[in-house]
């Protein structure tokens, strides 16, 4: 297993994160927006956190990938500590699973890598 | 879930420097190479043609209830800061399950007719207890 790398996301990153990518889905910045899609707060993107991911396997020493695939399991709130872990299932074939859980072991994102 | 391939739009973009350095700030990375993150596409799409507004009204999702479920990335080919892209994307699936409604989207990434990386990806529409 990769050493596990800390990450924890701000409202004010979700804003810079929402202008860079142009991803303006009021849900990630607006609560009113939020209630009506039945979440109890803004979440983060998906996106951001699979961005985060990615960063976490240049960490680990994995720059190029050939296919990169999660599913966002759990909602993503705001100054939630969060912990990326990863390792490889098959290292000849550059095959990895990669996960992004909670304190509380709440998975947030899982998915797999090749790299 | 439909089994289909529906175009619903294609667009071209030219990744600039402004806004890869943007993204790579964000996102914690401060290398000084040309090839663009893992997850770039975000980009292109929403700020090369894919607007959030053009995206739900093309799927006549409400706007304020979007939810991302999953999504895939094909790296064929490294994609680098200067590249214009030729995207086109596709409805391949669609669903209603207790309320939500689930659309498989495939989009093609081409540079000079080639192409060098596909997404695929899950969105649902899910309007909450309290939706008026």
């Amino acid at each position: 297993m990769f050493e596990p790398i800390s990450v924890l996301i701000t409202r004010e990153q979700i804003k810079q994160y929402a202008a860079a990518s142009g991803d303006f889905n009021p849900i990630h910045t607006d609560p009113e927006a939020a209630k009506k899609a039945g979440l109890k707060d803004c979440i983060v993107h998906g996106m951001l956190v699979m961005a985060m991911g990615s960063s976490a396997l240049r960490e680990w020493g994995i720059q190029s990938l050939k296919e990169y695939d999660v599913r966002f399991q759990a909602m993503t709130y705001p100054d939630e500590l969060l912990f990326v872990k990863g390792e490889w299932t098959d290292r000849k074939a550059g095959k990895g699973n990669i996960m992004v859980e909670n304190e509380a072991g709440e998975i947030k994102m899982k998915g797999t890598f090749t790299a | 879930m439909t089994n289909e391939h529906i175009e619903l739009h294609r667009y071209t973009h030219t990744i600039n420097e402004k806004q890869v350095e943007a993204l790579k700030n964000v996102i914690g990375i401060n290398d000084a190479g040309n090839l663009v993150p893992p997850t770039y596409a975000t980009v292109i799409d929403f700020h090369g043609g894919m607007s959030f507004e053009k995206l739900t009204d093309l799927l006549a999702f409400d706007p304020s209830c979007v939810l991302h479920g999953s999504q895939q990335y094909k790296y064929i080919s490294p994609i680098f800061t200067g590249d214009t892209i030729e995207a086109a994307v596709f409805l391949t699936g669609k669903t209603t399950k207790r309320g939500r409604t689930f659309v498989k989207l495939e989009t093609k990434y081409n540079r000079g007719g080639e192409c060098v990386m596909i997404s695929r990806s899950t969105l649902i529409e899910q309007k909450g207890d309290r939706y008026v």
